[in-house]
């Protein structure tokens, strides 16, 4: 069985005028089977994000750790993310649930464990923004 | 302007086969209230809400199931796990066993709900910020 660590440290030393924050969360995580890199370009145009714009399909995997990471340069090029609903093209109209924008020296990103139960499906604001996709299979 | 700084680090030298990995990603972002300090809350079977949809902004949110029950006990029980959703508990963004976590920035408007899936009920840690 694979180990996978995951350390989140988030910190700040303004939040309050008495107090600093440093946070760190050390987790071991088991996995197995299939891990997966890739960069999907997410066009801000597509009208069947179901058709073009699916990241992960969920019949490929089982439960995953999932990263995603925006890496634009250009804090407009926000990548929505949502899940698939039914037959409909424009999913994220009603069902965005994380918002990645880009940024200066690369954007935002998420962590998340993925059940595999529903394909995740993206969309941009604008441009074409690149996202860098990781996935661990976990062996449940 | 307050500001946060998230980094994770994700590393293994059992993924593959004498190949190691070590990947990293950070950003700071400049935050606004509301936000917290890290918080526990029970996690009923009905859902408890966190963050309400209406008119919440962009929320980074750290989500952790430390397996711990209402009791007080530790578990490692799988089964033992918490959904973590949108406000309306319609819309589920991830389950967490025991030791599992999410960070994710949550779009505007969406909100979080977190429920335990059985009827061993469990804490939720969490913090969040506001995107400014």
């Amino acid at each position: 069985m694979a180990e996978l660590n995951a350390t989140l440290t988030l910190s700040s030393s303004n939040l309050t005028s008495s107090e600093s924050l440093n946070l760190t969360l050390v987790d071991a995580l088991e996995v197995m089977g299939p891990v997966e890199t890739k960069r999907m370009a997410i066009a801000s145009g597509a009208t069947n994000l179901a058709a073009t714009n699916t990241l992960l399909a969920a019949a490929s995997y089982k439960k995953s750790y999932v990263l995603l990471y925006n890496t634009s340069e250009t804090v407009g090029e926000i990548i929505t993310i949502g899940t698939k609903d039914g037959v409909a093209a424009n999913i994220l109209a009603t069902a965005t649930q994380i918002s990645l924008a880009g940024g200066a020296g690369g954007g935002e990103w998420c962590f998340f464990p993925w059940e595999s139960d529903i394909d995740l499906i993206a969309d941009a604001v604008t441009g074409n923004p690149i996202l860098e996709i990781r996935v661990f299979q976990n062996p449940v | 302007m307050a500001d946060i700084t998230a980094t994770l680090t994700l590393s293994s030298s059992t993924a593959f086969a004498h190949q190691p990995i070590n990947i990293s990603t950070t950003f700071t972002k400049d935050i606004a209230a509301p936000y917290t300090d890290l918080s526990r809350k029970l996690a009923p079977a009905t859902g408890t809400i966190l963050t309400a949809a209406a008119g919440s902004p962009i929320t980074y949110f750290f989500v952790k199931n430390p397996g711990v029950k209402e009791n007080g006990q530790d578990t490692i029980n799988i089964a033992h796990a918490i959904k973590v959703s949108d406000a309306s508990g319609s819309a589920t963004i991830a389950t967490l066993a025991p030791g599992e976590f999410l960070f994710v920035p949550m779009a505007a408007g969406e909100g979080v709900e977190v429920e335990s899936t059985t009827s061993t009920l469990m804490y939720a840690e969490y913090i969040y910020f506001s995107k400014a």
